[in-house]
């Protein structure tokens, strides 16, 4: 028996309320089914790397050659040596088959972050220096608070350079890194920095966070196109903070539940506390000579940037 | 303790004795539950939602610890310090694996083959032997195929597969089956229930959790019937359970409801295991 609300026809007569403009909502829930999508992609994606002489080299040898360079990059000053290794690296993620869609995706979304970082030192407030362009003139005795600022705000040409050295020593560091991720199988990867000290409990957390978080971005996309389903009209600010902190407790308990279960079934195989990986492949030949170049390389990047 | 030798086993696999269990939150999850299991049996535990047939599997592997009452596992009660200690507790490993309902919590490593190589490193094999065991039950169970798969790039199908894979490894002799045909397409679970019979006549003894009667008349010959309050109802073999409607209805592992053949109405038990035909007198 259907009670009379039920079984009464349609004339829906909504309070009114403020409403989100429609455009506005469609932009920000595309805007978080693009940021799912590619997190879901990068992330919860495990495809074998594409065959190539870099996947060839030993997980190992590959993260000590990187960690090297990288320590590299952190340690010369001359943008130009920076950008050379910047070339380099990036000839050699292009010639193991990582597509330039990929690699720009990099290195398109680091300059972004890095630039809003570094760009107040590239400022006469932070680099002295003569200017090379004018961005404000400020009127004479012009101060905030207790600091007195200069007539004018401009950027200047140290300023610069430290922004370049910044924004490439970044670039080198992601990429290379980036790199390493794209040209190694991702249990191996975990494998060879646990065999290089990692703790296993870190390196296992790691592994089941890569393996879990499509689950959970899959649990989370149920959870909000099931509310989807359901709303007629967009509700207002604090309905909607109730209903996305009521959302995230859900999917806190789902979480906690399935962790739970993970742990048993874990443990009904053995699991005592102390994780068993397997053994590793033995370096060769090919390994070794790896190690030396990446040795060879670091000594004559250091050398170039003494001598420029 | 000494952990025993499969050809010396004279007593009981399992055994257990007016089993009480709660949960954290309070609520009883099995009351005054007894029964025992002898090597060799292919035994499924009946009941519906609820009943407590999952809690039960995870008191017989040594996960949960009875509040009242005992579970012993090859003459040797299951307590936290036995199940966590050596020899016994890797022993006790080998010999019993669990196939749990959710395959996503039970597949939890990066790789296929990785989740197979999990149980035999973590019980401390030699390398070779761990590759050897991988490659035999791949080849064993059909997926050397999956071998590199991402567990998320696996069907409903395949995951259980790779889980019951993932058990197998071990070797072990006793099997606990977590409501196993759930979610399986007819021709998966036809594979299933073949493969466990394969397995049983290899002298693996099985214990199914479910309340899929179907697949159960196929899996089992005793049954371990649990009622919505918790209780075990009935202990006997699987056919007598399976054709007594009463108790079927009496514990929510059939319905019964109403229809109407022309001016006839009348209420009756509903199986899914036989014909749906009857007549009716006018």
């Amino acid at each position: 028996m259907l009670p009379d609300w039920y079984a009464a026809t349609s004339a829906i007569d909504l309070a009114p309320r403020r409403e989100l403009p429609r455009r506005r909502g469609l932009l920000v829930r595309r805007a978080l089914a693009a940021l799912g999508e590619a997190l879901a992609r990068e992330l919860g994606a495990s495809e074998a790397p594409p065959a190539s002489w870099l996947s060839g080299v030993e997980p190992r040898a590959k993260v000590i050659g990187s960690v090297l360079l990288i320590a590299i990059a952190t340690a010369v000053h001359h943008p130009i040596v920076l950008a050379a290794l910047f070339g380099a690296v990036a000839a050699a993620a292009l010639s193991a088959g990582i597509g330039m869609r990929r690699l720009a995706r990099v290195w398109l979304g680091v300059p972004l972050f890095s630039a809003a970082v570094i760009l107040p030192a590239a400022l006469n407030l932070m680099t002295d220096g003569p200017a090379l362009i004018t961005l404000l003139r400020l009127d004479p005795g012009a101060h905030v608070g207790p600091w007195a600022l200069p007539p004018v705000i401009a950027i200047t040409r140290p300023g610069v350079v430290v922004a370049a050295r910044f924004l490439l020593r970044a670039l080198d560091c992601v990429s290379l890194a980036f790199v390493l991720a794209a040209t190694t199988d991702g249990s191996m990867l975990l494998n060879a920095l646990r065999r290089l000290g990692m703790p296993k409990a870190f390196g296992m957390t790691l592994a089941m966070m890569q393996r879990y978080l499509a689950v959970l971005l899959r649990a989370a996309e149920d959870i909000h196109l099931a509310k989807l389903s359901r709303s007629i009209a967009a509700s207002d600010l604090r309905q909607e903070q109730r209903w996305v902190a009521a959302g995230m407790g859900a999917l806190f308990r789902r979480t906690r539940r399935l962790a739970e279960q993970v742990h048993n079934a874990m443990l009904s195989r053995g699991y005592d506390g102390d994780v068993q990986i397997g053994a590793p492949r033995r370096l060769r030949i090919g390994d070794g000579a790896w190690l030396a170049a990446m040795a060879i390389v670091a000594a004559a990047l250091l050398a170039a940037d003494r001598l420029i | 303790m000494r952990p025993v030798e499969w050809s010396e086993l004279s007593e009981p696999i399992f055994d257990i004795e007016n089993l009480e269990y709660r949960y954290p939150g309070g609520g009883v999850a099995l009351r005054d539950v007894s029964f025992s299991i002898e090597p060799g049996e292919r035994v499924a535990i009946l009941g519906a939602n609820g009943s407590g047939k999952s809690t039960l599997l995870h008191l017989l592997d040594g996960l949960y610890f009875a509040a009242r009452g005992s579970v012993s596992a090859f003459g040797t009660r299951l307590t936290e310090e036995t199940v966590d200690t050596p020899p016994f507790s890797h022993w006790f490993r080998r010999q019993v694996g669990f196939l749990f309902q959710n395959s996503d919590a039970q597949l939890f490593c990066a790789r296929v083959d990785e989740e197979l190589a999990f149980g035999p490193l973590q019980l401390r094999l030699p390398p070779a032997e761990v590759e050897q065991r991988v490659a035999d039950v791949l080849r064993l169970l059909e997926i050397e195929h999956l071998r590199q798969r991402a567990p998320q790039q696996l069907s409903e199908g395949e995951k259980k597969k790779v889980a019951l894979a993932s058990v197998l490894t071990t070797g072990p002799r006793v099997l606990l089956l977590d409501e196993p045909s759930s979610g399986l397409d007819p021709r998966t679970q036809q594979w299933l229930m073949e493969f466990l019979d394969e397995l049983h006549r290899s002298g693996v003894t099985l214990i199914t959790a479910s309340h899929d009667l179907s697949f159960v008349a196929d899996t089992a010959d005793r049954a371990l019937v649990l009622s919505e309050d918790h209780r075990l109802v009935r202990d006997a073999p699987c056919g007598d359970v399976l054709g007594d409607t009463n108790l079927l209805l009496s514990v929510n592992l059939i319905h019964a409801h109403a229809h109407a053949h022309g001016p006839v109405t009348h209420t009756h038990a509903h199986r899914h295991d036989s014909g749906h035909e009857h007549g009716h007198p006018v």
